[in-house]
């Protein structure tokens, strides 16, 4: 596999920006600065949910409001930030089909640019170089600042890289290779690699040569510029210019990375000059480090060859014997993790500090547990392929716990749709009959006959027709008063009563006269209360009736709803799970290579060494006979 | 010897025979594509399935026609920093919020928090709510709104509305009603 060295990036904060430039978008109506103006209360609550880091909410919240057409104001900007959401999980394919409906048209094209380029970006550490390429392809110069048109670069060499098109990784990088920055460093490196590898070894010198003699700031640069003098030294070394390789080999730092295959080379770089005892210095050195590196394994294998060199026959049997048992050390160690790791938790050993709080494509592992196995895996680490497989196995975990979740809710929801299906049952009958007990016909009866009632009142003047109470009996007294004095017409000792009589009688008119218009708007009043009253209660007949004849088909909705999601959340558990063991089998295999690897170098090694040690006592034994 | 052991550290660093490791390593990476398709397309699957539980836990627990949410929002917040909210309905508390700063940050930004959701009879009611945090010169800060309102047969929506009145260099608190 082709090894491309790669910054470690801030990449939430990456994708942030990526979903907040796609937020932002004017054509899209969000607001040109912070805070956007929500116009959508789903939109704004799925904002919450992405600002505060729970991208799983938010995603679940956008596609729920969607579903719901809960988003009519932010149509677009719901789908750009759900664009970038999937980005975020990995889900490439989504995300690039969002991209590529809306980015098109709609939007300026620095932000299709940016966009393009994390598409991109994606798709070449997933392995989809064509995509890779033509997304990046489709970056248009219009709204490209120099730094994107840097990074652009830079992918795109990596792309073609990776598709062993050296020559066109060349041209790609172009003129921003004399450019400075961090970026652009590890482009350089891993360009001038591939172009050593391709036989273009001029070009790729050149641009070696000026990374290992760069003004680094910081750790990071002064590792990258010791990589790119150690690739220089093999280089010479390989074509047999150890003088050169030296110079480049001492340039490397003591107590870098690198230090130890600098110390390797520069011993053979004395070796092949004939300067055994020279050669000795750095080999010695370097075998007192850890016998895991394989650069000290080497010096190991070294030291002993040097010395026969210089005719210490006894100290090179003494070197060799020790490489020997320091190699067989090596191997028993070696099978006894090839055991351990043949028989699983490959994933979770490298998991075990992991926190497992979330998923997505941001995530990295930079750091392997504590543990032998450790210093034999680190290499793993910088491969795009394990750090895929096993974000994606972390990932699938996330899912498997999110589906055991919901798994439990199911059996919650069926007992409270069981409990709610028997309160209903309960509670149904003593409500139909306290509404079948209420005729709601003969009250609109008699509300029409208020009303007619009333018209004929009004129509006829009848102020008497709404007399209150008091009045009526006033009315009905007055009336026996006037029967009885009709009996003794003429009667001079009753003229004061009848006078009395008639003036109640004219008092009580004046008084129902007076009233009659208050009191018709106060009869209208109540009937229009006794229609609301009357409407109501028909309104919660039909509810009663609609809840009668809907309620056993919601119930029986949800039970089978309950029951679909229960099928689906189980088959998916046997997909996930299938799946984990799918990712872990990759790992595994991944980490049985690596130590395979190792074991094989450690038996090569090994065959040498013992293959030395036979050779020096065949020419002592040879020498011994030889002499009388 | 000298040779072997040249042409081990040369492959030791990758600088030779990168070809035919990269030949040796293609299954690999084809086993690799078909897992990565494969766990994408579960990960769309439960997501999707993951919508329709959520719609299916709402509707069931939050059904239409009594379903209330109460939303809270914030202007950048330059007036009031928000510390937490009560919301009583009919005088009974139904949500205490303490706000982390991350999550008032996604407040500031534009985001949307529902702080109460929950339901209710058809009817009038009136809704509380109390917000303490720390006022213009970070002097302790507790303020209250209040609405009536009318809940209908529809889902009722309800947004608390912190707002800065620069005029006034003061918060202010507003309720609105959704449709």
């Amino acid at each position: 596999m082709l090894l491309i060295f790669h910054r470690k990036r801030n990449r939430p904060r990456r994708f942030l920006c990526l979903a907040l430039l796609l937020m932002a978008l004017p054509s899209y109506g969000a607001a040109k600065k912070e805070p956007a103006t929500v116009r959508d209360l789903a939109y704004g609550e799925a904002l919450f949910r992405f600002y505060e880091g729970d991208y799983f909410k938010a995603i679940t919240r956008l596609q729920v409001a969607w579903q719901q057409q809960l988003l009519p104001n932010h149509r677009d900007d719901a789908q750009l930030l759900l664009g970038g959401l999937y980005l975020s999980y990995g889900l490439h394919q989504e995300a690039g089909d969002i991209f590529a409906r809306l980015l098109d048209q709609n939007v300026e094209a620095a932000v299709r640019n940016r966009a393009r380029l994390y598409l991109a970006r994606i798709w070449y550490q997933r392995g989809y170089l064509d995509r890779a390429e033509t997304a990046l392809m489709e970056m248009r110069g219009e709204g490209m600042a120099p730094a994107m048109d840097a990074e652009r670069r830079l992918l795109m060499t990596y792309v073609r890289m990776s598709q062993g098109r050296y020559q066109e990784a060349v041209e790609a990088l172009g003129a921003w290779r004399d450019e400075k920055g961090a970026d652009n460093a590890y482009g350089r490196y891993n360009l001038g690699i591939s172009l050593v590898r391709s036989g273009q070894g001029e070009q790729g010198f050149e641009l070696l040569d000026a990374l290992g003699q760069m003004h680094a700031n910081d750790e990071e640069m002064r590792a990258l510029r010791d990589k790119a003098n150690l690739a220089l030294g093999y280089t010479y070394l390989q074509q047999d210019k150890a003088q050169q390789a030296r110079a480049y080999l001492e340039r490397v730092r003591l107590d870098g990375l690198a230090s130890g295959k600098a110390l390797l080379g520069l011993g053979w770089a004395e070796s092949s000059q004939g300067r055994h005892k020279e050669a000795l210095k750095p080999w010695l050195a370097l075998s007192r480090r850890g016998a895991f590196d394989t650069a000290v394994q080497e010096a190991q294998l070294a030291i002993p060859y040097a010395l026969l060199q210089l005719d210490a026959e006894n100290q090179a049997i003494a070197y060799y014997e020790q490489a020997i048992a320091a190699f067989q050390g090596e191997t028993r160690q070696l099978q006894r993790l090839r055991k351990a790791f043949t028989q699983g938790g490959v994933a979770q050993n490298f998991l075990q500090d992991d926190e497992m709080d979330g998923m997505g494509w941001y995530w990295r592992l930079d750091k392997l547990p504590p543990g032998v196995e450790s210093r034999y895996l680190y290499e793993l680490l910088s491969r795009h392929e394990f750090q895929e497989v096993l974000k994606n196995y972390r990932d699938l975990q996330y899912l498997a716990h999110n589906l055991e979740r919901w798994a439990a809710n199911m059996g919650a929801y069926e007992d409270m749709l069981a409990l709610r299906r028997d309160t209903y049952a309960a509670r149904a009958p003593r409500i139909q009959a306290s509404y079948e007990r209420l005729d709601l016909g003969q009250a609109r009866a008699q509300r029409d006959a208020y009303v007619a009632r009333l018209a004929a009142i009004e129509r006829n003047g009848d102020t008497a027709g709404l007399a209150t109470a008091a009045e009526q009996v006033l009315r009905q007294r007055l009336e026996k008063a006037e029967e009885i004095l009709s009996r003794y017409p003429g009667h001079e000792k009753l003229a004061r009563q009848r006078d009395k009589q008639r003036l109640l009688n004219g008092v009580l008119l004046w008084r129902e006269t007076q009233d009659f218009k208050a009191r018709l708007w106060n009869v209208r009043k109540h009937l229009r209360q006794l229609d609301e009253q009357i409407a109501r209660a028909g309104q919660a007949r039909q509810s009663i009736e609609a809840a009668q004849r809907d309620a056993p088909r919601g119930f029986e909705g949800f039970d089978r709803r309950i029951a679909v999601h229960r099928d689906q959340i189980g088959a998916l558990q046997i997909r996930i799970t299938a799946s984990i063991a799918a990712q872990e089998a990759y790992l595994q295999r991944l980490v049985l290579d690596e130590l395979e690897r190792r074991s094989k170098r450690l038996d090569e090694y090994l065959a040498q060494a013992r293959y030395g040690l036979a050779r020096v006592y065949d020419q002592i034994a040879t020498r011994q006979e030889a002499q009388p | 010897m000298k040779l072997a052991a040249r042409l081990v550290l040369m492959a030791l660093l990758g600088l030779t025979g990168a070809m035919a490791a990269a030949e040796k390593e293609e299954a690999p990476v084809r086993d690799f594509k078909s897992l990565d398709e494969e766990v994408q397309g579960l990960k769309k699957d439960v997501l999707k399935l993951n919508r329709e539980l959520f719609i299916l836990e709402e509707e069931l627990l939050f059904p239409t026609n009594t379903q209330v949410a109460v939303f809270l929002s914030l202007d950048s917040g330059a007036f009031f920093d928000l510390d937490s909210v009560q919301i009583k309905i009919d005088d009974k508390v139904v949500s205490n919020y303490l706000y982390t700063r991350r999550e008032l940050e996604a407040l500031k930004r534009g985001g949307v928090h529902r702080v109460y959701f929950g339901n209710l009879r058809a009817g009038e009611h009136e809704l509380v709510a109390l917000f303490t945090g720390k006022g213009p010169q970070g002097r302790d800060y507790r303020r209250g709104a209040s609405l009536v309102f009318e809940k209908k047969t529809g889902q009722k929506y309800i947004e608390l509305k912190i707002v800065d009145r620069e005029n006034r260099q003061q918060p202010e608190f507003v309720i609105k009603e959704w449709d």
